[in-house]
């Protein structure tokens, strides 16, 4: 599955952008980051595949503030039973 | 984000390297149990932003309190009154360890055949791979249990430790020591933090504690009908992440998310299906970030409707008495509302659990009860002889389940719990 995370410097601008998608209409999910994509232990949103389109339209259109939108291959399993 | 996350880990003398395979693991584990579920409340965001930065977020917000003088208490248990602390201007966060990842660490000082929370508890300090272990200025145990008492002793000499000595039964001579143990415990705090407990900040901290206690019982009581709004699974995340975050901060967004549950509810918006069959949860906690037992549960096909255990119901059920006129009578209504109204398997006899067990499975209308213990808990484990006979007497399905942190037993009880399962749908 195909999925987009954009990435922040803290966790307040995720919140932000988080609420000002909401506004607007579009999905996201409050995430922790891929270690694919950044080493930190950090807050990240998490955009569909369906969904990126819109959310990057939306991102240029409005004083958003991020750091990157990247894109992750990924499945989540919830009978992997993998834990921390 | 991550080099301020990182610079504050270095100046807490953690071990960065270590503790960076941590953190590797938790967006996947994250992802797996709760991001793969469908139509997770909103409410939920909050959480997922704690949890998404669970080492970064909470600790600075703590270190910024301690650097304008406030004194930070780690505690292993639901015993341990955060009234007192909070009235003493301190603050309260949860310590208990619940990931394999610190086990190795705490084997080095104690035995193999230790429970798996507590070894993480200690391996947690010991390998300096836990942000909260490293902040807290004063850790305070309790004596539930052989294992907890030995390990306190050992971490007693890395770290200042209070030592609450719970009496193992309800009697009046127990509640009068009870009662000792927690002016012992406001003495300890007021030495500590140099700052008096008042009466009246005693009663003030029974109320924002209270309502935190009511705000979480209105979220258990969300999960009572047959329409299910939210899972077992972020339950236990809510849960977990209330032991150490702010308190006043985690009642409003509890009750928030309550208000839209509460609208699902109305609206008859499940999280599971009408057939799913409904499960209560007894016996040992489950730390942060233990979330095995609810995880295999769920995904295979189940709903956790109500857990009754630390993590669980016995952390929030029964209020403080309010408005106390002294010290005394507040002393006396934090001595009955811990210990008359908390059944931990650590009193003998311990009716009032068994009973509890029986009336919630009730109240939540479960078609079965699984009673989960933590490997080398001697408590649990031979209560649970008691706890299966007595709810096989009032025929309500029962499994009994063992297990630790690691991986390796999941298919195995995976395999039992569908089994259970496929015997409660006949």
């Amino acid at each position: 599955m195909t999925a987009y995370y954009i990435l922040f410097d803290n966790h307040e601008q995720a919140v932000r952008l988080h609420g000002q998608l909401r506004m607007g209409g579009l999905g996201s999910v409050i995430a922790p980051t891929p270690r694919s994509v950044s080493v930190c232990c950090g807050v990240s949103l998490m955009i569909s595949e369906e969904e990126i389109g819109a959310v990057r339209t939306f991102l240029s259109h409005h004083a958003c503030v991020y750091r990157s939108v990247e894109r992750v291959e990924q499945e989540f399993n919830p009978r992997r039973d993998a834990y921390c | 984000m991550a080099d301020k996350n990182h610079a504050m880990w270095k100046d807490l003398g953690m071990d960065l390297d270590t503790h960076d395979l941590l953190c590797a693991a938790l967006p996947g584990a994250f992802g797996d149990v709760f991001m793969s579920q469908k139509n997770r409340p909103e409410g939920m965001d909050y959480f997922n932003t704690v949890a998404a930065d669970i080492h970064g977020l909470r600790p600075a917000e703590l270190i910024a309190e301690q650097k304008k003088g406030r004194k930070v208490f780690g505690t292993f248990c639901v015993f341990v009154p955060d009234e007192v602390v909070i009235a003493a201007d301190g603050i309260v966060t949860g310590l208990c360890g619940g990931s394999q990842f610190w086990v190795p660490d705490g084997e080095k000082v104690l035995p193999t055949n230790t429970c798996p929370l507590i070894k993480a508890s200690l391996g947690a300090r010991l390998g300096k791979t836990c942000p909260f272990f490293r902040i807290a200025d004063m850790y305070v145990g309790e004596t539930t249990c052989d294992g907890k008492k030995k390990a306190y002793e050992i971490l007693g000499e890395d770290v200042p430790m209070h030592i609450m000595h719970l009496p193992h039964g309800k009697r009046p001579q127990d509640l009068a020591a009870w009662s000792g143990e927690i002016r012992t415990f406001i003495k300890t705090v007021e030495d500590f933090t140099g700052n008096a407990v008042t009466l009246e900040k005693l009663n003030g901290a029974i109320q924002i504690v209270n309502a935190k206690r009511r705000a979480l019982e209105r979220l258990y009581n969300c999960r009572k009908g047959q329409c299910v709004p939210i899972s077992g699974r972020d339950v236990l995340l809510i849960m977990q992440i209330a032991f150490f975050d702010d308190p006043q901060r985690l009642t409003q967004v509890v009750n928030q998310l309550c208000d839209e549950l509460e609208e699902r509810v109305a609206k008859g918006v499940s999280v599971a299906p009408k057939d799913a069959p409904r499960i209560l949860l007894t016996g040992t906690p489950l730390a942060v970030p233990n979330w095995k037992m609810h995880n295999i549960i769920e995904s295979s096909g189940a709903v956790i409707v109500c857990e009754e255990n630390c993590t669980g119901t016995r952390y929030f059920a029964h209020q403080v008495r309010e408005d106390n006129h002294s010290l005394d009578e507040a002393v006396d209504a934090l001595t009955d509302r811990y210990l008359n109204n908390i059944h931990c398997a650590c009193f003998t006899p311990n009716p009032g659990r068994l009973d509890d067990i029986v009336r919630l499975a009730r109240e939540y209308h479960v078609d079965g009860v699984i009673d989960l213990n933590l490997k080398f808990c001697t408590l649990y484990d031979t209560e649970g002889y008691l706890v299966e006979r007595r709810l096989k007497d009032e025929g309500i399905p029962v499994l009994g389940l063992e297990t630790d942190y690691t991986d390796n037993d999941s298919e195995q009880l995976r395999t039992r719990v569908e089994a259970f399962l496929e015997m409660i749908r006949g």
